[in-house]
């Protein structure tokens, strides 16, 4: 019996390798994965307006103009790839309206003003993208900011000294809480966001797939043989492990599909320097870790990771079990789909709360939810690793999620073996029922 | 040998199986005989061991039919059970390991079946591409994959053409030549005729006749006389001990009540001028089973 276990896992698994169609989705989705982690290199090889030059002119009537063209001149890191070339306009208006017709270049007129030092006529041929107008308007203020303070007769070293950022000394009543555990907490949340999304599709893959394989044997009545060969328990678990360890060997393609993403990248970062590559280069992941490993944070992980790990197999384990009594009970794939939406809804519940508990922080509410079984999969990790919830209620949702498993095996294994040679859908719960009671 | 042994299976308040016992030895076969939903299936199924008796006892070999047996035994359910994504020959692999068999015996037995059933070049076509017959052979070729010696044949002649069925026919006595005990249910009466040294016919899962085929013949009374000649219908229905008389092609059917009142029936046809034929001749299983079943249900 344990050689026909292990013939009917690997069977089961290969299945489901070896099929062109995985193959064919799997080529996909690493492609779309690598397109949309270069997302910016694919947008610049093809270019656009983006990266023209961005031109600004400049009539200056009110003798700001070195002040004005320094100041713009460092805009240049928010618009990709594209130079900002400041010019004097010393046109007359009408003139230099008509020298920016038909194109995207700004015309800045700089007029004196007693009350506010200076102001200024923002003239375009066409629509400005609202980035661009903050950004010229931000800098434009900081010019004016700099000559009313030097009018005031505030010195360059005092005027130094109101640009510097203040200067804000964290701490805590708590001696052992330190700034960078906070900051770790919010990385940790996003982080722990980014995991779940996959772990969500994966929990959608696998009640799907062993659905539709239960329900494509039993269809054919390919079913009665099998169990005439297999005990009902063999047959379930090896459904279970395979489609368990599919799952896993999907899961660790699309890390691997990531990592190429990644890889291809960093080759390719030298020649990249577009808004998005800037911004994204600020997720520096040595920072992120030097951050994490001075909260100490490491330690934590250390105990709270192998929790989290078994959260999540007992969480498959449990969605699994699942998916393969409701497949038992029904008798095509079309009244599996309608018994497998419940299911769905739930696991939906515990990442639509991960999105809400940032605004509800402490709610009690949400930390006794975090314990439910299928719903803390999503819920308990982004918790944890915020510091929402505390390791003891981690160790709860296990326990609670280890007697589901307990009971789902216990008791829907003698709804399997009723249910998948069960061919009529006349008194299915009372037939499922009267399984259960069974000895 | 095979012993069913006061088997009553229950679903609900339903009882499918009535306090069925038959036994099957070596090398026989034994016919099942029943209309629908007269309780076969759910006997070989209690067989297979893929629901249990409500009460009542299956022995194969003096043990009870576990998962270490069923290896042994080769099932043809009624309906189509192969997985029809796969080809032949990967529906072989995946039923002979299932019956603990290795790679290489599957295919050098699935080789010497397709040759026998005339399919080899479907060996790696997808079933479902298959027409309705070559599915049943190749679920037929299933079923015997192991070398079972135990053979349940749940209507094995469904959806063949007449030379298929001669096929079927041979390669069944082959298996009963090589020891094979074989249990078998059919609608077709000729078949099971031909086959069945044993039988027992189900009504509403309970037995209404159960034995070998030869005395249930001699033991069914009513018989038939074939009449060609110049008879009278109206004067044969007068004969006392005729059931009825049925004008045929040729001429007249006389059932009777039994082989006694044969002498009755013989002394008008010695008053007749011309008689071309006069024959005793014993009921068909057909007509038996047509007897019987409308017995049980007051026809």
């Amino acid at each position: 019996m344990e050689n026909k276990f292990k013939f009917l896992t690997k069977y089961s698994l290969l299945k489901k390798i070896k099929n062109k169609w995985f193959i064919i989705a799997n080529i996909v989705v690493m492609l779309i994965i690598m397109c949309l982690v270069n997302i910016d290199s694919i947008v610049n090889f093809f270019g656009g307006d983006f990266n023209d030059d961005l031109k600004i002119k400049v009539i200056d009537n009110a003798g700001y103009y070195d002040e004005i063209k320094d100041s713009l001149s460092l805009t240049e890191n928010y618009f990709g790839n594209a130079k900002v070339i400041v010019s004097k306009e010393d046109k007359k208006l009408e003139k230099a309206k008509k020298s920016i017709k038909d194109t995207n270049d700004i015309l800045l007129v700089i007029n004196s003003d007693s009350k506010n030092v200076f102001n200024v006529e923002f003239i375009t041929d066409s629509y400005v993208d609202k980035v661009k107008y903050q950004v010229i308007a931000s800098s434009l203020n900081s010019v004016k900011e700099n000559i009313a303070l030097k009018k005031a007769g505030i010195d360059t070293n005092v005027l130094s000294k109101i640009s510097i950022p203040v200067e804000i000394k964290r701490s805590f009543l708590d001696e052992e809480k330190t700034k960078d555990e906070e900051d770790s907490k919010s990385i940790l949340s996003v982080a722990s966001l980014i995991i779940v999304l996959p772990c969500f599709m994966l929990i959608v893959f696998l009640v799907q797939m062993i659905g539709a394989e239960i329900n494509e044997e039993k269809s054919t009545r390919g079913m009665e043989i099998i169990i005439g060969n297999v005990s009902a328990k063999t047959h379930f678990f090896s459904k279970i492990l395979s489609s368990n360890l599919f799952v896993l060997i999907q899961g660790a393609l699309l890390l691997l599909y990531g990592g190429i993403g990644l890889l291809i990248r960093k080759l390719v970062s030298n020649s990249n320097t577009s808004l998005i590559s800037k911004a994204t280069s600020s997720l520096n992941f040595g920072e992120i870790f030097k951050i994490i490993q001075n909260a100490g944070v490491l330690n934590k992980l250390g105990y709270v990771i192998p929790l989290i790990i078994i959260l999540f197999i007992l969480s498959f384990l449990a969605y699994s079990l699942l998916a393969g009594i409701l497949a038992s009970m029904t008798t095509n794939m079309e009244n599996y789909q309608q018994l497998q939406t419940p299911l769905m809804v739930i696991s939906v519940i515990g990442y639509y709360l991960i999105l809400i508990s940032s605004a509800f922080p402490g709610a009690l509410f949400i930390k006794v939810i975090s314990t439910i079984p299928l719903i803390s999969i999503s819920l308990a990790p982004s918790l944890i690793l915020s510091g929402d919830i505390s390791v003891g209620i981690l160790i709860i949702a296990i326990i609670l999620l280890f007697l589901l498993d307990f009971v789902l095996i216990r008791y829907g294994l003698k709804v399997y073996k009723v249910g998948i040679l069960n061919y009529s859908e006349n008194d299915l719960w009372k037939k499922m029922f009267k399984a259960v009671k069974e000895k | 040998m095979l012993k069913v042994s006061n088997v009553t299976k229950y679903y609900g308040d339903v009882k499918a199986v009535d306090d069925l016992s038959f036994e099957v030895e070596k090398g026989e076969i034994f016919g099942l005989l029943g209309v629908n939903g007269a309780g076969k299936t759910t006997t070989f199924r209690m067989i297979m061991n893929l629901i249990s008796p409500s009460s009542g006892t299956i022995l194969f070999n003096g043990k009870k039919i576990d998962y270490n047996v069923t290896d042994k035994i080769g099932f043809l359910t009624e309906e189509r059970s192969l997985l029809t994504k796969l080809t032949v020959k990967e529906q072989m692999l995946f039923y002979g390991a299932l019956k603990s068999l290795d790679e290489k015996t599957v295919l050098k037995r699935l080789d010497e079946l397709l040759k026998r059933f005339e399919i080899e070049e479907y060996k790696e076509r997808k079933i479902s591409t298959l027409s309705k017959g070559n599915q049943q052979k190749v679920q037929f070729i299933s079923a015997i994959i192991n070398e079972p010696k135990l053979l349940i044949l749940d209507e094995p002649f469904s959806g063949l053409d007449p030379l298929n069925i001669e096929l079927f026919k041979n390669v069944i006595l082959e298996l009963k030549e090589k020891g094979t005990s074989i249990i078998f249910s059919s609608h077709r009466m000729d078949h099971v005729e031909l086959f069945c040294e044993k039988l027992a016919i189900l009504v509403k899962g309970k037995t209404v006749l159960k034995g070998y085929l030869k005395d249930i013949k001699e033991d069914y009374k009513i018989k038939k006389i074939i009449i060609e000649g110049d008879v009278k219908k109206t004067d044969l229905k007068k004969i006392n001990g005729v059931i009825n008389v049925i004008k045929t092609a040729l001429g007249y059917e006389v059932n009777i009540k039994d082989k006694t009142y044969v002498e009755n029936v013989f002394e008008y046809i010695k008053t007749c001028k011309k008689i071309n034929k006069f024959v005793l001749q014993e009921p068909s299983l057909e007509e038996i089973f047509v007897a019987k079943v409308g017995e049980a249900y007051g026809k």
